[in-house]
């Protein structure tokens, strides 16, 4: 009988790498990836996955070994104890610690294209110049919505004035170009995630938070929120749609006609007297 | 030990049932259910346009005929309180200029006659002088004037479809908002020394509520009625009410607006007139006969 | 051998697995409508007739699983089932049951505005029950269109905790419309049954007829929602102004004693004019609490009363207290606006902001400027209402620390006023 546990978490390593091969067949894997920078998150998950995933499989082997090998039934002899050995201490220590370090200064680049060299801040990267970029637009995270102002069509990129163009939820941007978001949040702590644009930045409340990226491919993704936000964090479902530049400016002045409008359109006064 | 164990074993699981058969949800008083056969009754007998209507029209047969007057004072019985000051926080100058607004909620005269109590009738048949006005005949408007932050008349009865000329005589803009059940409500914005027009459409079964929403202490009610039969106290606690139709039994709603009966019924204890908890009472005429009726409000009556 | 005499435990964590199995979650109670017991209470209706009126309900209007409309409603059946019942989708993925997974736990299953979350919120969410809406296209009196009921799923209401659901399925809104509609017209037909019931004279009863219930209630009641679409309001063409200068023309108008609008919403248009007044849906609960308030009082002053009388009063005080306790939410102001957000609740087009101003915002203090109906004269023009937006909507954008000079003049007048 005393084999049988051995086995048993012999199960552990076998089906855990299992579940990671069968994963892709379920669609359970990273969603289509179309931003220009997600690559290298994707290359720093996938390295990191198979050097945990190497220790876990070597690591659960040697477990099952020692108790395979040292099963208690038919054998008289007792343990030694021992008050462990301080070479093997500072092997082990020593090896994580190098891995971790290795990581840390690998990632760094890819930390910083995502997170600290703002594209607005200028070539030099401290000192903005007069043609500052822009943001694209503003998007206020809120209980349990997502809140987007463009700047208007006139206004050269310029926030904050009666042009702005308001959007609930539907957000739209232009492809292969670089892409600039101010990230707010009205009331609580919100995380704005765009998992095909490998994007994930918490929204906080009385901070701007710069977010940016650059998307590849046209076509509709989903915007979600990946901070419990309260009990309505599930309906913080948005829909982000990534065209061409003609038709991305088509649609932002469509949206600037509807919201300036002073008279009902011709469809409206239809459908309401149907 | 063992035993302590098991009980409380036991215990919890009490506790566990007790949550999950209870719940947790914020009290509320639902009303009573529904009796689903009664409900599929009613919903057939109305799907296959079923209707006992013939009721309706036999009631109306019967009555007699002559009309009469009913008249009569109320009184209050016991000292009167004295009104206390209304909370004026704006435009002070202009109203009650500085003064103070005093509440006119209940106004009773030194001989102690209530002012403001409105009476007004259910009756079979109409007399021609209380017939209800045709909807596009142009009928002399009435004249609902606000000044010093008051309105002057605080009570209003009128016919439905005659109209009311709001108007503002105060030197500060006010808006007069009218909140009536049934007909259309209406909020509009009234400049200094302006008037607008309100047509009351449709009957009321308690008067509405008139108010502005800058100055929220003015209020006023108005009630429109389809006939004749109404009518409001004056500053002596008198009404009358002529041409009422004779020998049949006419109801009279009595309403006040800080009478304790439901939705501001004024009940008397006056089992004669056969007064009902809802603040009516009955009476039948005799054709060309004035009753006359002198009614004592105890302070229980009115808050 | 000698240990397994008690080992209780696997037994006892066992049983306590199995408790709520057998016990279960309570018997499940299917949702129903509550009655109006605010309205019920105010009108002092006795159970009898309490009973009456939750029958008559019943039979016009079904139960939230099982909905039923006439014919003589103008409600779609069809529509108001896929959001009605329990929340499910079928083998095709259609989902039904989209008023509680979506609107319930705010709205409430009866549309009372009393849902779990409810109390949370400020604002409270809307009492469907009384068929008023504040964000709409039509005049002051008249009911929404469809379509304004849809804007507000589709937009939500910035400022408030209604979200977006604009990306929900055109059909899935639609019918979400609908069962707002069928909600809001249930509740109504219960306030105007309830005052039908106090109509009643000594000794008559309510006749479940298409006389009483049809022609006088529900006949009316649709005809309202049905002609909305009759008296949308289409504004004059907005002047071909500078908008500097209709600006000026709108701050002259919002200090001025034609429009008024600084009396409510304060000098600096924060808001802060007139803050102690109440919206329809609060003002006759806050009456009836003071109304309560002073009977008990004169009861604990009238000694004299005999004591059976004095038992009934008494408990239909408490009944009275325990229904405004339990049935509706602890009472706020209705605050007016503040202008300088940029925060527009009904939309934030021009045309949204000229409706407000014309018709007014129906159910709370807000009046109207146009006129109140057809045909009637309003109190500013369709040009000045068009200057009051422009300057409106201009507020966001001024720096409230230094107005431009002739308003800091005209503050100092409103403020001598």
């Amino acid at each position: 009988m005393g084999k049988f546990w051995s086995v048993l978490f012999l199960l552990v390593p076998v089906l855990g790498v299992a579940c990671f091969v069968v994963a892709p067949w379920y669609k359970y894997w990273l969603p289509v990836d179309v931003s220009q920078h997600g690559h290298t998150i994707d290359h720093l998950f996938y390295f990191i996955l198979w050097l945990t995933g190497l220790v876990f499989v070597v690591t659960e082997v040697v477990i099952f070994w020692f108790m395979w090998r040292y099963d208690s039934r038919g054998r008289m002899r007792i343990g030694t104890f021992t008050h462990g050995s301080h070479s093997l201490e500072i092997v082990w220590t020593i090896i994580p610690a190098a891995t971790l370090l290795f990581i840390a200064i690998y990632q760094m680049n890819a930390w910083a294209d995502a997170k600290i060299r703002n594209p607005a801040a200028g070539p030099d990267g401290i000192f903005g110049t007069a043609d500052d970029m822009r943001p694209t637009l503003e998007v206020t995270g809120r209980q349990f919505e997502w809140r987007l102002r463009y700047p208007g069509l006139k206004a050269q990129g310029k926030l904050g004035d009666d042009n702005d163009i308001h959007v609930v939820n539907d957000l739209h941007l232009p492809v292969n170009e670089e892409i600039l978001i101010d990230l707010k949040s009205a009331d609580v702590l919100h995380s704005f995630f765009l998992p095909n644009m490998r994007v994930k930045q918490d929204a906080v409340p009385g901070m701007k938070i710069p977010v940016w990226f650059r998307a590849t491919q046209t076509g509709v993704y989903d915007l979600v929120c990946a901070e419990l936000c309260g009990w309505g964090h599930y309906k913080m479902k948005g829909r982000l749609t990534i065209e061409s530049r003609e038709d991305f400016d088509k649609w932002l002045e469509q949206k600037y006609q509807n919201q300036s409008a002073t008279q009902d359109t011709q469809s409206v006064q239809q459908e309401d007297s149907e | 030990m063992t035993r302590t164990k098991l009980f409380l074993a036991l215990t919890s699981i009490a506790a566990l049932a007790v949550v999950s058969v209870s719940g947790c949800a914020r009290p509320t008083m639902a009303g009573p259910r529904a009796d689903q056969q009664v409900a599929l009754d009613i919903r057939n007998k109305l799907k296959e346009g079923g209707g006992d209507t013939a009721a309706a029209g036999a009631e109306a047969a019967q009555g007699g005929t002559g009309w009469g007057t009913l008249r009569g004072t109320f009184k209050y019985a016991g000292t009167a309180p004295t009104p206390g000051k209304l909370n004026v926080d704006k435009d002070t100058e202009v109203c009650g200029k500085g003064q103070g607004i005093l509440d006119n909620s209940l106004v009773i005269g030194s001989d102690g006659g209530i002012a403001n109590i409105v009476l007004y009738a259910r009756a079979k048949r109409v007399h021609d002088s209380a017939k209800p006005l045709p909807k596009d005949e142009k009928e002399e408007p009435l004249l609902f004037d606000q000044k010093g932050c008051m309105f002057l008349s605080h009570v209003v009865a009128c016919q439905v479809n005659r109209p009311l000329d709001v108007k503002n005589s105060d030197p500060v803009g006010h808006n007069t908002k009218i909140d009536p059940t049934k007909g259309a409500a209406f909020n509009q914005n009234l400049p200094v020394g302006q008037s607008l027009l309100y047509i009351p459409t449709k009957e009321e079964a308690i008067p509405a509520a008139v108010s502005c929403s800058i100055h929220p202490w003015m209020k006023a009610y108005l009630l429109p009625r389809n006939d004749k039969y109404f009518a409001v106290t004056k500053a002596d606690g008198s009404f009358e009410i002529p041409n009422l139709p004779a020998g049949e039994e006419v109801e009279i709603q009595v309403w006040h607006e800080r009478a304790t009966g439901p939705s501001g019924g004024l009940v008397l204890p006056k089992k004669e007139l056969k007064w009902s908890p809802k603040g009516r009472f009955k009476v039948k005429l005799e054709p060309d006969q004035t009753l006359d009726l002198a009614l004592e409000v105890p302070a229980g009556a009115i808050r | 051998m000698k240990n397994r005499v008690c080992r209780p435990w696997p037994l006892l964590f066992g049983l306590v697995l199995l408790a709520p199995a057998v016990v279960g979650c309570g018997k499940y109670d299917p949702p129903r409508f509550e009655l109006n017991m605010v309205a019920i209470a105010d009108a002092q209706i006795p159970p009898v007739q309490q009973q009456e009126l939750a029958n008559v309900l019943e039979a016009l209007y079904g139960t939230p699983d099982q909905p039923f409309v006439l014919p003589e409603t103008g409600l779609d059946l069809r529509k108001i089932q896929t959001a009605a019942g329990p929340v499910r989708s079928d083998q095709f993925g259609r989902e039904t049951g989209l008023y509680r997974r979506h609107c319930g736990h705010c709205h409430g299953t009866t549309g009372d505005g009393q849902g779990p979350t409810a109390m949370l919120l400020n604002p409270y969410p809307r009492d469907y029950r009384q068929g008023k809406f504040k964000f709409k296209s039509t005049e002051r009196a008249a009911k929404p269109t469809l379509y304004d009921l849809e804007m507000i799923v589709r937009q939500g209401i910035p400022g408030t905790a209604m979200p977006s659901f604009d990306l929900l399925p055109d059909a899935q809104v639609k019918a979400l419309v609908e069962y707002v509609k069928y909600l809001s017209m249930r509740g109504q037909s219960e306030i105007d049954l309830i005052n039908a019931l106090t109509a009643l004279g000594e000794g008559e009863q309510l006749q479940p007829n298409r006389a009483v219930l049809v022609d006088e209630i529900i006949a009316p009641l649709a005809e309202s929602w049905t002609t909305a679409a009759e008296k949308i309001v289409q504004p004059e063409p907005k002047p071909d102004l500078e908008a500097l200068a209709s600006i000026d023309k709108g701050r002259e108008l919002f200090y001025g004693t034609a429009a008024n609008c600084v009396k409510c919403h304060g000098p600096s248009a924060l808001g802060d004019g007139q803050t102690n007044d109440y919206d329809d849906w609060t003002k006759p609960l806050v009456e009836m609490a003071k109304r309560l308030e002073e009977q008990q009082k004169s009861l604990d002053e009238n000694r004299d009363l005999p004591g059976a009388e004095r038992n009934q009063i008494e408990s239909q005080l408490a009944f009275a207290h325990k229904a405004l306790e339990d049935d509706s939410l602890p009472p706020r102001n209705a605050i007016p606006r503040n202008l300088r957000q940029g925060v527009y609740r009904g939309g934030r087009r021009p045309l949204d902001v000229y409706r407000r101003i014309y018709a007014g915002i129906n159910g709370v203090p807000m009046p109207g400027v146009g006129p109140a109906s057809p045909g009637a004269e309003g109190t500013l023009t369709s040009d000045q209402i068009w200057n009051l937006v422009d300057y409106v909507m201009s507020l966001p954008s001024e720096p409230i620390s230094q107005p431009p000079r002739q308003q800091q003049l005209r503050v100092s007048q409103a403020n001598n006023f």
